[in-house]
C-alpha cells in the first residue's frame, strides 16, 4: 500500500494531540508530519501489508486524534484539582517534623498552667468558702420555694 | 529530509542523527521553519533508512514534549 496523505486543521486538533495520536501508530506505521500555516500534513505507510483500506486507516487516526484532543482538554481542566490531591498526598506522606514551622512544646499531663488541679479551699481559703456558699445556698432556696 | 520545526524539536533530530551514525551520516543546517538533512553518501536502504529515521525523530520529539 503507498503513502496515505490527509490534512489536520491545528485550530480543532493542537499540536499535542496529533502527536499523541501518531505515537500509537508509530509501531506499525512510518510516520512523517510537516505543517503550512495552521494545516498539519499527516503521512501514514504501512510498514507490511495490510488488509486495511486507505480511508479506514484515515479513519483510525482521526478517531484517535479526537479522542487525544478530548484527554487533553480534559486534562487542562482537572489540572488544579489534581495537583491539589498530589500535592496534599505527598505532603501528608511526608515524616512528622519535617515540615511543620511551628515547633510545638513538649506537655506534661502532670503540668496545670491555669490551676485546675488545686482544690477551691487551697486558692481561696476556708473563711471565704464558708461566707459565701451559705449566703448563696439560702438564696438559692428562697427562691424554688417562690417559684413553686 | 526536511523536518518543520514546530513539530520536531532539535534535540530530537540530534538524538536521531547520534543514534543512525552508523547506518548513515547527515549534515543538518536549518533554513526558515526546518531543519534541513543532506546525506553525506548514498546508501542501498536509503529509502527505508530515511523512512526509519524519520519515525525515530517523531518519537523522540513526542518523548521531548512530554517531558
Amino acid at each position: 500500500m503507498k503513502k496515505i496523505k490527509f490534512k489536520v486543521n491545528e485550530k480543532l486538533f493542537p499540536l499535542e494531540a496529533v502527536l499523541t495520536a501518531s505515537y500509537s501508530f508509530i509501531d506499525s506505521f512510518y510516520l512523517y508530519i510537516d505543517k503550512k500555516g495552521n494545516i498539519f500534513s499527516v503521512s501514514l505507510e504501512p510498514k507490511d501489508e495490510t488488509n486495511l483500506k486507505p480511508g479506514d486507516i484515515e479513519g483510525q487516526f482521526r478517531n484517535e486524534l479526537l479522542h487525544s484532543a478530548l484527554r487533553i482538554k480534559i486534562s487542562r481542566n482537572n489540572a488544579e484539582i489534581r495537583e491539589y490531591i498530589v500535592s496534599q498526598a505527598l505532603n501528608s506522606a511526608l515524616p512528622l517534623g519535617i515540615n511543620e514551622d511551628k515547633v510545638i512544646p513538649k506537655e506534661n499531663y502532670l503540668d496545670d498552667p491555669l490551676g485546675i488541679a488545686i482544690p477551691w479551699e487551697e486558692k481561696f481559703g476556708k473563711q471565704k468558702l464558708s461566707g459565701k456558699v451559705k449566703k448563696k445556698s439560702v438564696k438559692a432556696k428562697k427562691g424554688k420555694k417562690s417559684k413553686k | 529530509m526536511r523536518f518543520h520545526k514546530a513539530v520536531y524539536s532539535k534535540s530530537a533530530i540530534e538524538k536521531t542523527l547520534k543514534a543512525f551514525e552508523k547506518l548513515a551520516s547527515f549534515t543538518l543546517k536549518e533554513k526558515a521553519d526546518y531543519f534541513i538533512l543532506e546525506r553525506k553518501r548514498r546508501l542501498e536502504d536509503n529509502e527505508m533508512i530515511e523512512k526509519e529515521f524519520s519515525n525515530y525523530a517523531l518519537e523522540a520529539a513526542i518523548n521531548d514534549k512530554k517531558r
